[in-house]
């Protein structure tokens, strides 16, 4: 479809009209990444594919009203269990609906700006509660993730010494604490095998997510606009494979395209968005099971 | 579609409710409401009262749209910082942005839940039906004195907690059923380097006798 805005036939219409893409990418991740209430994600879903495939009603207060409100009863109802990207979704879509209400002229600028202070706000808690809490900076934090957390066993196995038998019996020692009685310590295997990468780990986390904060909190002067965007997709690509978190992945991706004003970039910002899907297969899994990890 | 009613509504208002009129205006766009029902252009509307209204319009227009879904996000997360802080909400949830922060995540909080036999100063664990797995969601999530009170007691009535009292009061020669002791504990995991160990740290322990004991 040729720009009707400016009249630019060799611009496609995902090219220009930036509002209506963040909303198709907004549905995309909403049929997968819900609140886990049953009628919340039948509801949700219903609307995502309505919106998916009519383009009229994306553009309606009325449909983000309904999505808003099913994702803000979802969080009043269950807010101390849901995840910290469910609450950043409600919000994207709260914004999203609150563009909606505005002239079609002003909505790519208001969502572009909810995209970077979101981003920032986001980054910006992640730091600090990264900064105070009492087991990060000292690097336990990675140490014990890498030792027992098997969403972390191909990054620790390619990167360590450890072998996946080791990764496997630590946790079996953890499962042993879960039964009533058995509160004696359990013993980890492999700590020093990790010291370092936990160590980098732990600066190299909170070192980008800080950059990115203030990066994007910045004015869009000369440099700063392309630095900051090259550091988030970086992030992106990195952080997302070691833990791949689907759903934080996706939003931050929408928020970077969002404020993005290079084509060129965007489309670099949606690979990353199908990159961030593919980083969701069981890499682990399938190289245990094809012999690659010992 | 319930835009046209409210265009209506709107054009009953007329100018008698500033607030609330312009509040709908904000929140239905001018491609909806359109100069229908009777509908004044908001600037003439406001004209009347001064410029001061309608520049608080076009500052609540300027504003809401750009700044207020991060203003509701600052104030969860500040309360979240709270929580985590006066009570014992894990910093992963809540809205606070604290996950990989800590391994003090759900996750890592463990509840042991056994019978106690006074006579014979014998304990069988027991399982948490799958009926509370809510409650068990919420004492691991947020917990508290009263959440882990609340647990016991449904435990407490709960057929299945008590087939397992029973079945350990058969197996067990010279015990006293009436005398068995509900022994709830919430650990959370800490991981002691220099001892490369994980340890539990109690968070709550609640002991209740057995009000249904024979």
């Amino acid at each position: 479809m040729a720009n009707e805005l400016t009249g630019d036939s060799s611009q496609t219409w995902w090219e220009t009209d930036i509002f209506d893409v963040c909303c198709l990418l907004t549905l995309i991740l909403l049929l997968t990444v819900v609140p886990q209430v049953w009628y919340i994600v039948v509801l949700i879903r219903v609307l995502a594919i309505a919106g998916l495939t009519i383009p009229k009603i994306r553009k309606l207060p009325e449909f983000w009203i309904a999505i808003t409100g099913l994702l803000a009863s979802a969080i009043w109802l269950n807010w101390y269990w849901l995840d910290n990207h469910l609450y950043l979704e409600c919000y994207w879509c709260f914004a999203l609906l609150l563009c909606t209400t505005i002239p079609a002229r002003q909505r790519h600028e208001a969502l572009a700006t909810n995209g970077r202070n979101l981003l920032v706000l986001s980054m910006g808690f992640a730091v600090l509660w990264k900064a105070i809490s009492p087991d990060y900076l000292s690097g336990e934090f990675f140490e014990f993730r890498l030792l027992t957390d098997a969403r972390f066993e191909f990054l620790t196995a390619i990167l360590t010494d450890l072998d996946a038998t080791t990764l496997a019996w630590n946790r079996e020692q953890l499962l042993s604490q879960e039964s009533a009685g058995m509160v004696a310590p359990v013993v980890l295997q492999g700590q020093d095998m990790v010291a370092g990468l936990s160590r980098w780990m732990t600066w190299w986390t909170i070192g980008i997510e800080l950059i990115i904060a203030v990066m994007y909190a910045l004015p869009r002067w000369r440099g700063v606009e392309l630095s900051r965007e090259v550091i988030l997709m970086c992030f992106l690509c990195t952080t997302y494979f070691a833990a791949p978190v689907v759903g934080f992945g996706w939003l931050l991706c929408i928020f970077g395209f969002a404020q993005c004003r290079s084509p060129v970039r965007r489309r670099i910002f949606f690979l990353t968005f199908l990159l961030i899907q593919i980083y969701a297969m069981p890499i682990g899994q399938v190289a245990r099971d094809s012999g690659l990890l010992n | 579609m319930w835009s046209h009613s409210l265009r209506a509504t709107l054009g009953e208002y007329g100018s008698q409710s500033v607030g609330f009129r312009g509040f709908l205006e904000h929140c239905i766009p001018e491609n909806i409401l359109g100069q229908q029902a009777g509908r004044v252009d908001s600037s003439q509307s406001w004209s009347h009262h001064g410029g001061t209204m309608h520049q608080l319009l076009e500052l609540h227009r300027k504003f809401v749209p750009y700044w207020l879904p991060s203003l509701v996000l600052i104030l969860v997360a500040i309360n979240q910082l709270r929580l985590a802080h006066e009570t014992n909400l894990s910093p992963w949830k809540g809205g606070g942005f604290g996950m990989f922060s800590t391994i003090d995540s759900p996750g890592e909080r463990l509840l042991h839940a056994e019978w106690v036999f006074a006579d014979s100063n014998q304990s069988i664990p027991l399982d948490i039906p799958e009926h509370l797995s809510a409650d068990l969601r919420k004492l691991t999530h947020l917990p508290s004195r009263k959440q882990l009170q609340i647990l016991a007691s449904k435990l407490q009535a709960s057929p299945a907690a008590h087939n397992a009292q029973a079945h350990a009061a058969h197996d067990t020669v010279g015990v006293d059923k009436s005398r068995a002791t509900l022994a709830l504990t919430l650990y959370r995991r800490k991981w002691n380097r220099s001892a490369h160990a994980v340890e539990l740290e109690t968070l709550f322990e609640l002991r209740q006798a057995d009000d249904h004991g024979e």
